[in-house]
């Protein structure tokens, strides 16, 4: 499967910086894949869970908000934290949990 | 007289002592190494994001979101204190202290309200008695803060600027200098200072028509601003972080010190009463031999 570049940055730091074939935020109005070639975009992030593959290997993460940016090859997720979770209710139960303590 | 027997004991105690600030100087070095490593890194998320803002092509006026407005007349104001939770960190909360009190004692004859915000718990012990406390943001580590808690934090000062009839919020939280030096500072946090947002967009940068946008151009703009808010306030919290243990490091190296000169002077005490008590037996042995 054909890869672009990505990278999550958070106050905390880049999570993610490399090669990867498919991220997946929940997105304004709800949840938003991108796979490599996509046509430039720039879409609203809300707290939500979310998933990046890496060669092969998915890793989910609870997103806060922010933007997704799709800029020629490069895609860019700014977002005020990114949390690893195990799967994927985990990582809804914890982004409810996010949603509510607010 | 102190026995020997006493400042041998006393001696021993300020080894242990000594032994304990310098590993919490020790553990405050490697700390303070991180939190600045994560302000440096909270600063390049407020590059990008700023530099996203500058792609949009956007130029914000201070119009353009509730966030950026300011109110001619200031009624009520939102102090948000930075302080550590624990002490063993020298004058790193009480001046801090101080300087809220001058202010609110500068300001007591102002119409204004103040309500107080607390991160850290110590400033919260100090003034919950005091002034009218808004809240206790009890769950904030402030030794180790996450930009989990900072964004929780700020969506709940935003919702009290917009919702709750505050003019203002401030943040009155320690500038880090120098391990050796934190300042109190105010700094305003609400409204946003549009000085905060990157200058006027540059002609070069306008955006591509056939781009997506979701949702449009505009708002993603006034979405992209509160990720400012969450920024400084998370800087703040690691800048609080840096002080407390900048602070706690230089007050443990006086601790140690201070424990290394007592050990030194117990110790010319305990000689100098061992060497009494030898001389006072020889004394008794010769006038017991002369006796004879």
């Amino acid at each position: 499967m054909s890869s672009f570049p990505l990278r999550i940055f958070t106050p905390e730091g880049p999570i993610v910086d490399g090669e990867v074939e498919t991220i997946v935020v929940t997105a304004y109005n709800g949840s938003l894949g991108v796979l490599a070639g996509h046509a430039p975009m720039i879409s609203a992030v809300v707290i939500g869970p979310g998933k990046v593959v890496q060669s092969g290997a998915t890793q989910w993460y609870v997103f806060g908000e922010g933007t997704l940016e799709v800029r020629g090859p490069d895609v860019v997720l700014l977002v005020d934290f990114a949390e690893k979770a195990d799967n994927y209710d985990a990582a809804k139960a914890q982004s409810v949990e996010a949603s509510v303590s607010e | 007289m102190p026995s020997i027997k006493d400042y041998n004991r006393k001696i021993s105690s300020l080894k242990n002592t000594s032994k304990i600030t310098k590993t919490m100087k020790m553990v405050s070095a490697s700390k303070l190494r991180k939190a600045q490593e994560s302000q440096r890194q909270a600063k390049d998320f407020a590059h990008e994001v700023n530099q996203l803002i500058h792609r949009i092509g956007g130029q914000v006026d201070s119009d353009m979101h509730p966030l950026l407005a300011t109110s001619d007349e200031v009624k009520k104001v939102l102090v948000v204190m930075f302080t550590s939770d624990k002490g063993l960190c020298g004058g790193f909360n009480n001046n801090l202290i101080r300087h809220a009190e001058k202010m609110l004692e500068e300001h007591q004859d102002d119409s204004i309200a103040y309500e107080f915000a607390f991160i850290g718990r110590r400033g919260y012990n100090h003034f919950q008695k005091r002034v009218k406390v808004w809240k206790f943001f009890e769950d904030i580590p402030s030794a180790a803060p996450d930009s989990k808690a900072a964004s929780r934090v700020a969506k709940k000062l935003e919702k009290a600027f917009l919702n709750e009839g505050f003019n203002r919020v401030i943040m009155l939280c320690n500038e880090f200098i120098s391990p050796l030096a934190q300042v109190p500072e105010i700094r305003s946090l609400l409204p946003l200072d549009t000085s905060d947002l990157p200058e006027e967009a540059l002609e070069a940068t306008s955006p591509d028509a056939d781009i997506l946008a979701e949702p449009e151009m505009g708002k993603l703009l006034s979405f992209l601003v509160p990720r400012l808010v969450t920024f400084k306030v998370f800087y703040a919290l690691l800048e609080n972080t840096a002080g407390e243990h900048g602070a706690r490091m230089t007050a443990m190296d006086n601790a140690t010190t201070n424990a290394m000169n007592l050990i030194e002077e117990n110790t010319l005490l305990r000689n100098r009463a061992r060497q009494a008590a030898i001389t006072t037996e020889l004394i008794e042995i010769i006038s017991g031999a002369e006796a004879l």
